[in-house]
């Protein structure tokens, strides 16, 4: 069937069909993208700056933004110029514009990629005191050790659950288990299964049986059935299984409700019976930013971070780079009393920015925070995910749970201000990758179009091109607003 | 529009140049202002002024965008219907938040 109207002009709309097409999908994305930066603003301006939650200033890797600003408009400009191509009947050329389309399609998603490894791997550990430590968090005896730790010797759960926590949980190989009647288990869910059928059914027939035997009784007496004389069909589910030798449990803070010396109780009411393993509840963490944001002033030199971050040199470091900035800051408003307190609160340092001043300080050099941006510089996240082979010496700091009040990668349910940057990096990413496959469809298969119809096929990369703009067009907002301000 | 002649092409391609330098020139003009600290407008740190400029620029490069590379600035009647109906609905649903001013969620930010 022809289609109508693909290459020429409809005389009520002057236009070919899948332009008015595109452009009302256009429409409903320009929808879709204003509600979530409608929901961003909603959420930015709902912060308590320096009170509750911050918003999070300069904690992106702007190299990584700006480059991708960079490889997006370029593709914009190859898309344009691929489709002069084919206007200009060229085949060869539009398919060369075209794969530097597809090329900078992948370096963006290769770099988004790298930026999101990065949060994924670049932790929080809030203390008790609200200070806040960021980096890297260490593995301990080959497990990540923002998660518990547990020598187990047996398992308690329901028979008639799935998906069993206290297994999921189990690091390495499954032990083998004994069951109560003395039985060897190695696979527990399976066996939970069948015992849980078994014991049913047996209890579906004892009662069975003891029904018709009451039905019998209660003819030969002439009563009615006393069902109080029938047993109950409930099975009893919770069972315990003995292993043959501990095992070891790894638990993250999803996994478990609570934990003590002795057990480890799951979310699915699963628990382990055991021991802690030695220090088996202790972050360790390699610190790469300090933030200090929603520590009262007079109360930061005392913070419970520094008991932790020993180092004498990164705390004095840390609190000179801050009276630089104050410094700057009663420059900038005339007097002290006049600094707004969000002002005076801003104080999340990186600690290669304290080395560097320390650095620019033995050489008599005047310190990099002397503009009073450097206070409250932020990581790069990028920066996070290597940092463990960076030259700079961060402190490793080994942090029990009872100090914690908070632990987390930079991941969406981190805060608030993650969350919107997942959701809508997320979501334009996606559109990245359905605009490159589309176009890069018309590079590989369009060439029989091409020699059939050659406007139709200009009109197709037209449309495709119309999209990808479009995407080009919502990052030129992401990149200031997510990452610069 | 059938085959382009090559004037015709030197033209599109002029412009399309024109505006991919103008958006380098914006990007670099943005990151600048966020990190240059001479070039840190207004209060220290991140101020009102800095996110104006930053939207500004942002809007000015999306416009250009959208007029040369998308064909915007000789289009047919239907799609600026569409786009001016769009736009009208869009800008409404940027202040809709402004309702949740008047019931905000008690301490929705303080889990943690």
């Amino acid at each position: 069937m022809q289609i109508p109207y693909e290459v020429t002009a409809r005389r009520d709309t002057g236009l070919y069909n899948a332009k008015i097409g595109i452009w009302l999908f256009l429409a409903s994305e320009v929808m879709l993208f204003g509600g979530l930066f409608s929901a961003y603003v909603f959420l930015r301006i709902g912060i308590t700056p320096g009170v509750d939650n911050p918003w999070p200033s300069e904690v992106q890797n702007i190299p990584i933004g700006f480059v991708n600003t960079l490889v997006l408009i370029a593709s914009s400009v190859f898309v344009v110029l691929a489709w002069v191509q084919l206007k200009m009947r060229n085949w060869f050329r539009f398919q060369l514009w075209m794969a530097a389309v597809i090329l900078c399609a992948l370096t963006f998603l290769g770099l988004k990629s790298v930026e999101y490894y990065g949060k994924f791997h670049h932790h929080g550990l809030k203390f008790t005191d609200n200070s806040l430590a960021e980096g890297i968090v260490q593995e301990v005896d080959g497990i990540m050790s923002d998660k518990i730790r547990f020598e187990g010797k047996s398992i308690t759960f329901d028979i008639s659950a799935k998906n069993l926590y206290c297994l999921k949980a189990v690091h390495g190989d499954l032990p083998v288990f004994k069951a109560p009647d003395g039985a060897e288990v190695t696979d527990p869910a399976s066996w939970a299964a069948k015992k849980y059928a078994a014991d049913v059914n047996a209890a579906k027939k004892a009662y069975k049986e003891a029904l018709a035997e009451e039905k019998k009784l209660a003819k030969e007496e002439g009563r009615e059935i006393d069902e109080s004389k029938l047993p109950s069909m409930d099975v009893d589910t919770v069972v315990t299984l003995e292993a043959a030798e501990p095992f070891l449990i790894a638990s993250g803070e999803r996994m478990h409700t609570n934990y003590t010396d002795k057990t480890i109780t799951f979310r699915d009411g699963s628990k382990v019976t055991g021991s802690l393993a030695p220090n088996g509840d202790t972050v360790v963490l390699e610190v790469h930013e300090i933030d200090m944001q929603r520590v009262p002033l007079d109360e930061q030199k005392e913070s419970m971070i520094w008991s932790y971050v020993a180092d004498e040199g990164v705390k004095k470091g840390f609190f000179d780079l801050q009276n630089k900035y104050k410094q700057h800051l009663i420059d900038y408003y005339g007097s002290e009393e006049k600094v707004p307190l969000k002002q005076k609160q801003n104080h999340r340092i990186n600690i290669h920015h304290v080395h560097a001043h320390h650095e620019h300080a033995e050489h008599g050099a005047e310190g990099e925070a002397a503009h009073g941006e450097a206070a409250h510089h932020g990581d790069p996240e990028g920066d996070g995910a290597g940092g463990a082979e960076s030259s700079y010496d961060y402190p490793v700091i080994e942090v029990p749970r009872s100090d914690i009040k908070f632990i987390g990668n930079h991941g969406p349910r981190y805060n608030t201000y993650y969350a919107i940057y997942f959701t809508m990096t997320g979501l334009h990413g996606l559109h990245v990758i359905g605009g490159a496959l589309v176009l890069g469809y018309f590079m590989l298969f369009g060439k029989k179009l091409f020699l059939r119809n050659p406007e139709h096929m200009a009109n197709r990369v037209e449309v495709g091109g119309l999209f990808w703009h479009f995407v080009d067009l919502v990052w030129i907002f992401l990149f200031p607003v997510m990452y610069l301000f | 529009m059938s085959e382009f002649t090559p004037a015709e092409s030197r033209k599109h391609v002029k412009a399309y140049m024109a505006v991919f330098l103008a958006l380098i020139v914006g990007t670099f003009v943005t990151v600048a202002v966020a990190m240059i600290p001479w070039l840190d407008l207004g209060e220290p740190g991140k101020s009102f002024l800095d996110y104006s400029v930053g939207l500004l620029i942002a809007i000015v490069k999306a416009s250009l965008v959208a007029l040369i590379f998308m064909h915007l600035n000789h289009e047919k009647g239907m799609i600026y219907k569409i786009m001016l109906f769009t736009m009208c609905f869009a800008f409404v649903m940027m202040f809709l938040i402004v309702f949740s001013w008047w019931n905000p969620i008690q301490e929705a930010f303080t889990s943690h």
